[in-house]
């Protein structure tokens, strides 16, 4: 055969050697073997940008799942149980600190405190659930539980006391102090620590699936790009070689393998490009900025907590008084040495001046953010004028608490806003990629398919 | 295939061919989990928290810091440092982490990160023992107090709490204690861990007044920016901080036990520290 091919080569024009094999007597090329290869290597490059497409298409909807049903909904569990923990204990303090129960205001306090013990038993649960099977997490969720029970007996003997004991609001005899700084040292050094670590440990969980998917999206996109290139780089190349050694220009199955090729090429990328949107939505303007404004929610209502603490223990109101300046300056910096000059420089700042901090950061020039801001600097001032004030901690506590009262809505309007703008951004990032993996599979197959049968009625004329 | 799709597909294509380029870039923040070995700046010279005895480093900081390491796969090589160099040092990459008795405050944060806090701590002010003058804060006013520059001790008495007091700077703690002793000061203000660690040494009886006026979270001064090497370092206070089961004590309270335990402090005080939070 090689001798007859040398020896026709020698004789015969290019053109004449493929009408000569059209006509069966000789086929010029590598025979059957090269166009084998060459499908395979169509089939090969397919099948590596489809493999690319689906590990990375794949490490997103991972990443959906976790920023978006596990540990992106327990940053928002976790700093919802730090919020009736933090605010049982606000109202504990409360009813101490008025003289028992009996009062108007003390009777409300009360009250709210049957109510958070409610709600701090449902964020556990809500909690526990979301925890999945994540052994570290339950622990401490469920050492959370136990120091709560312990807390409720001791906020319990504190009450029982107060109940017990006449005394005049704001002059707690030293049984009574005594039981509550138990129970708060309790609250403030074990159970709520536990419960804000556990926020920041899924907002890790949630950064580190985020940048290990969009590792996988870039890579996949580049992937994609390259072998999709390939792929169809080597279809051409198949026809041409068909044209060029069987006399086919149109060959109606590689044209339609080419068709779907290009259309899963692009599909697959713009696919990709819209999973890095939607993560990058997600995870950059609506999760981390809602970390924020979850996080300055757990830090005001410890706030809150100390200001209670300052009125209700002088013994301590020093320290008190720390750490509620290092808080409010943890939501708000704004350069001061101490709390009267916090107070000063706040009343000074602009939302404009753009002042940094978990609140600072989160404010995004809305409406809300506005609103927050004013409410923020309004709770601060109404609370140094508590400060300043003399008598019945009731009256002083009142116009604080109007304030407060604004300003947590407005947190509440704020944060809600990036908590949507988050969950529309996973739902627009399950949307594009539902049933992608299907359609992947069915779409490899046809491909195949498609470049086989290209190749099927050439190879029969070897025979 | 919409066009809304196409467009965004050719946007992807174009960005891509340059991407060869940006991959070079290498902008990247290092990371202190990229290391094999980090190198600690730690304080020297303070009884029972950090100091050098025949060439090794011992006290609770550097079980701390060994035991944080451990958990990082890391190797140490520790780097003894003044408390004003922690944060020039850090910045400049002389050290990877400063575990320093560093008190996270929102000012210092401006400029470096902290990983922990991992203990809370509170100032208090130590006085001899047969001073009855000062009992609180507030009898400090016109008293001469200790100052070694780089703490936020006298920072937390002059300006947060408006007390007139004198301050006498020196350079380090042994040096306050011996003007203690021989009267050329009133009173030493800084972190109780510390200040048992003065006293127990001290060649006269010395006596912490119990003022607890400041709560210190003392955390690990780190670069910014290495928002994974902070988390990681959390993770490993976590671990430091969870009990050995059936009630069993935790390594941080074994580690307080073994360097306090014999001192004036009261260890089952010391409350589980809520995290910083990284970047």
């Amino acid at each position: 055969m090689t001798l007859l091919r040398n020896r026709i080569d020698a004789r015969l024009p290019e053109g004449d050697l493929v009408v000569l094999g059209r006509l069966g007597v000789f086929r010029a090329g590598g025979g059957p073997q090269a166009l084998i290869a060459q499908a395979t290597a169509v089939v090969a490059a397919l099948a590596v940008m489809f493999g690319t497409l689906y590990y990375a298409v794949s490490a997103s909807e991972d990443s959906l799942e976790v920023i978006g049903h596990s540990s992106g909904p327990q940053v928002v569990a976790t700093t919802d149980l730090y919020y009736a923990l933090s605010d049982a204990d606000s109202q504990v303090a409360t009813v101490l600190l008025l003289g028992g129960s009996g009062t108007e205001l003390a009777d409300a306090a009360l009250s709210r405190y049957e109510q958070r013990r409610g709600d701090v038993a449902a964020a556990l649960l809500e909690a526990h659930r979301l925890a999945g099977s994540d052994g570290a997490q339950r622990r401490t969720i469920e050492s959370i539980m136990s120091r709560w029970g312990e807390y409720q007996q001791l906020a319990a003997v504190a009450l029982l006391l107060a109940e017990r004991t006449e005394y005049t609001a704001g002059d707690p005899p030293p049984d009574v102090l005594g039981a509550y700084q138990e129970a708060t040292a309790l609250m403030s050094g074990r159970v709520l620590p536990q419960a804000y670590n556990l926020t920041l440990e899924n907002a890790t969980i949630v950064r580190e699936s985020y940048d290990t998917a969009s590792g996988r999206i870039e890579f996949g996109l580049a992937a994609v790009a390259v072998t999709g290139l390939a792929a169809l780089a080597f279809l051409v190349l198949l026809q041409v070689y068909l044209a060029r050694v069987f006399r086919r220009v149109f060959n109606p199955s590689l044209v339609v393998a080419t068709a779907v090729a290009v259309l899963y090429l692009f599909t697959g990328l713009a696919v990709l490009d819209t999973e890095r949107d939607a993560l990058t939505d997600a995870k950059v303007d609506g999760f981390d900025t809602a970390l924020s404004l979850e996080r300055g929610k757990a830090i005001s209502d410890s706030l809150h907590a100390d200001r209670v603490r300052f009125l209700l223990d002088e013994g301590d109101a020093d320290v008190y008084e720390q750490t509620y300046f290092d808080k409010a300056q943890q939501l708000v910096y704004v350069e001061a040495v101490s709390l009267p000059r916090y107070q000063e420089a706040l009343a000074e700042t602009d939302i404009g001046d753009a002042p940094s901090g978990l609140i600072g950061d989160a404010l995004d020039g809305s409406a809300e953010a506005e609103r927050v801001f004013t409410a923020y600097t309004d709770l601060i001032l109404a609370d140094a004028e508590m400060r300043e004030g003399q008598g019945d901690p009731s009256a002083r506590l009142a116009p604080v608490d109007v304030a407060r009262a604004e300003y947590e809505e407005a947190l509440d309007a704020l944060s809600d806003r990036h908590l949507d703008r988050f969950r529309s951004a996973i739902a627009a990032g399950e949307d594009a990629v539902a049933g992608f993996a299907f359609l992947l599979i069915a779409a490899m197959v046809s491909l195949g398919v498609f470049t086989f049968s290209g190749i099927a009625p050439r190879l029969r004329e070897y025979r | 295939m919409s066009r809304h799709m196409i467009r965004r597909a050719l946007t992807v294509l174009c960005a891509l061919s340059l991407l060869p380029l940006a991959a070079c870039g290498g902008d990247e923040e290092e990371s202190i989990l990229d290391k094999d070995s980090l190198r600690i700046g730690v304080r020297y010279g303070l009884n029972l928290i950090s100091e050098e005895v025949d060439g090794e480093f011992v006290g609770y900081e550097i079980d701390v810091a060994n035991f944080i390491a451990d958990q990082l796969g890391k190797d140490v090589e520790f780097e003894p440092i003044d408390l004003d160099e922690r944060a020039p040092e850090l910045l400049s990459g002389d050290i990877d982490l400063a575990i320093a008795t560093y008190s996270i405050t929102q000012e210092r944060k401006q400029r470096v990160a902290f990983a922990g806090p991992y203990v809370i701590d509170h100032f208090d002010i130590l006085v001899r023992e047969d001073n009855d003058e000062i009992a609180s804060l507030a009898d400090l006013e016109g008293k001469t107090v200790c100052e070694v520059e780089g703490s936020n001790a006298v920072d937390r008495i002059t300006d947060e709490h408006g007390i007139d007091a004198n301050i006498r700077g020196v350079e380090n703690y042994d040096e306050c204690m011996r003007l203690l002793g021989t009267g050329g000061i009133d009173a030493i203000a800084t972190d109780e861990l510390g200040l048992a660690g003065l006293a127990i040494d001290a060649d006269f009886e010395a006596k912490l007044v119990g003022a607890d006026f400041s709560q210190e979270r003392i955390g690990v001064g780190m670069r910014p920016g290495d928002t994974a090497g902070c988390e990681a370092i959390n993770r490993a206070i976590t671990a430091m901080y969870q009990g050995g089961g059936d009630g069993a004590p935790s390594t941080a309270e074994l580690y307080l036990e073994k360097w306090f335990g014999n001192t004036v402090l009261d260890l089952s005080q010391f409350p589980i520290p809520q995290f910083e939070g990284c970047a």
